[in-house]
């Protein structure tokens, strides 16, 4: 199928900047036009599979007989799976005598049993307590207090603790999230919880100290194994505000949701009118700035989510079929 | 209201009479179009049927700004579609000459999709060697350079 003449070096420049990076990889040994071309960091950074995302916009629905009118207020992920606070293909039922229930986070410990952490209130109780829900044993066991196990005289000096941002990650059978002390309000630490465990602990100062009011967002890199000692943060990319919108936070849960793609950060975030956008950033550039105009309601919740094959955890009616 | 119609010819001398609004999504006829109204246009380097699918691409992405707010007549979902099976009806050989066209007349998005599937082929290939096929390249490498660049590439695959 080779063609009588051949395509000017500018088209197959064009053709090629199509073609995901990954791909390109194995071409370099085309020839050395080719070579230079595909190593040039420029033209990588140009290429449109990442430059110009395909963005689907899709309708989470509960189709739950009954409860179709309920609106989710927290959408909690981990691995595969999602996990919205007013349900999903699975019911989890709370127990009566905690009616104020609120999900946090959802993990696996090492028997790869899905469990998720949630805070509850009784009505005349001022302390918050926590449970976890076993998806496999429909069990809810309660943890004594939220006491961290490490770092004592921190915790001494601290007193109460407030969590940031709306949603924390889970991963690798931990839950982790951003939170301050509130005698010490802008000293933010990430803490985790270990889902085999049971227990939160501090993981280790975030870098950024005082950064409330910085113009720049930093996010970090690399959790390796237990504890937060050995921690290393990497500058990976400075945005600074004036390339930014106001990344508005009205409501709760409308802070930003975002996921880093090699070297591009793309972000989900509504602007003050409640419409969401999605912002593609680069080299402390906005690269790409699309509106969603599929979402008609404003303040849409949302959360980046990688789909995976993990299925639903089953109940009591067998033991939960979990592979990672 | 009549529309106003121009003339395209082709490298074989087929005269193509069309609306103006479907011809000047070519930026260069429509550079064109301005300079010289009333005339024919000489495409000397298309042939009738490169030239044929270039306006059946054009008609399809028309904007109707003529017919009020509501001319939606076909949703971008739709128009995507359309565009996937317009470039996979093509052969190869003909796929390239529609992207010289579109890169010659200067119509973006054309020339966006049918890039696209082009890339797609070569994200197929299995070897360098398919792809030298393809775009008729000549290996410039010594084997030697050829296995350098290999240890290079240490991505997992």
């Amino acid at each position: 199928m080779a063609n009588k003449e051949n395509l000017p070096w500018d088209l197959i420049v064009e053709i090629l900047s199509h073609v995901p990076p990954k791909s390109l990889v194995r071409f370099r040994t085309v020839s050395k036009q080719w070579n230079t071309l595909i190593n040039d960091k420029a033209f990588i950074n140009n290429n449109k599979t990442t430059v110009n995302p395909k963005i689907e916009v899709s309708e989470l629905t509960l189709d739950i007989p009954a409860l179709e009118y309920l609106l989710p207020r927290h959408l909690i992920k981990c691995e595969g799976l999602l996990l919205c606070s007013m349900g999903q293909t699975r019911w989890i039922e709370p127990e009566s005598n905690h009616p104020l229930i609120k999900f946090y986070g959802i993990g696996y410990d090492y028997d790869n049993r899905y469990k998720t952490l949630a805070s509850y209130k009784k009505y005349w109780a001022t302390k918050t307590s926590w449970k976890t829900h076993d998806f496999s044993s429909d069990a809810w066991k309660d943890l004594h207090t939220m006491v961290m196990k490490s770092d004592s005289s921190t915790h001494q000096k601290g007193g109460s603790i407030t969590f940031h941002t709306t949603c924390g990650l889970s991963l690798n059978k931990t839950w982790y999230r951003i939170a301050s002390y509130d005698k010490t309000k802008y000293l933010f630490f990430l803490i985790n919880f270990d889902f085999s465990i049971q227990a939160f602990y501090k993981f280790c100062d975030l870098p950024c100290e005082d950064n409330h009011h910085q113009d720049t967002l930093v996010i970090g890199n690399k959790i390796h194994k237990k504890g937060g000692a050995d921690v290393e943060w990497m500058n990976f990319m400075e945005v600074s505000a004036p390339n930014l919108p106001t990344l508005v936070q009205t409501r709760s849960y409308s802070q930003p949701s975002f996921f880093i793609d090699d070297k591009r950060l793309v972000v989900c975030s509504c602007d003050e009118t409640g419409r969401a956008w999605i912002y593609v950033m680069g080299n402390n550039n906005l690269i790409r700035k699309i509106k969603i105009d599929l979402v008609v309601d404003p303040w849409p919740l949302h959360c980046s989510f990688t789909p995976s094959l993990i299925s639903v955890p089953r109940g009591q009616e067998g033991e939960a079929k979990l592979q990672l | 209201m009549s529309k106003k119609m121009i003339v395209l010819k082709s490298s074989e001398g087929v005269s193509f009479v069309v609306e103006e609004a479907v011809a000047r999504q070519s930026k260069i006829i429509s550079f064109l179009v301005e300079e010289f109204p009333d005339r024919e246009l000489p495409l000397t380097n298309m042939t009738s049927e490169i030239l044929r699918k270039t306006i059946e691409y054009c008609k399809k992405h028309v904007v109707e700004d003529d017919g009020g707010g509501d001319s939606s007549s076909s949703s971008s979902g739709d128009l995507k579609e359309w565009d996937v099976k317009f470039v996979a009806e093509i052969d190869q050989p003909r796929l390239m000459d529609l992207l010289m066209a579109a890169n010659y007349l200067d119509i973006p998005s054309l020339l966006d999709v049918t890039c696209q599937k082009v890339a797609d082929t070569i994200a197929a290939c299995n070897d360098e060697k398919e792809i030298r096929a393809t775009f008729n390249i000549e290996n410039d490498f010594t084997e030697e350079e050829v296995e350098a660049i290999r240890m290079e590439n240490q991505y997992p695959i």
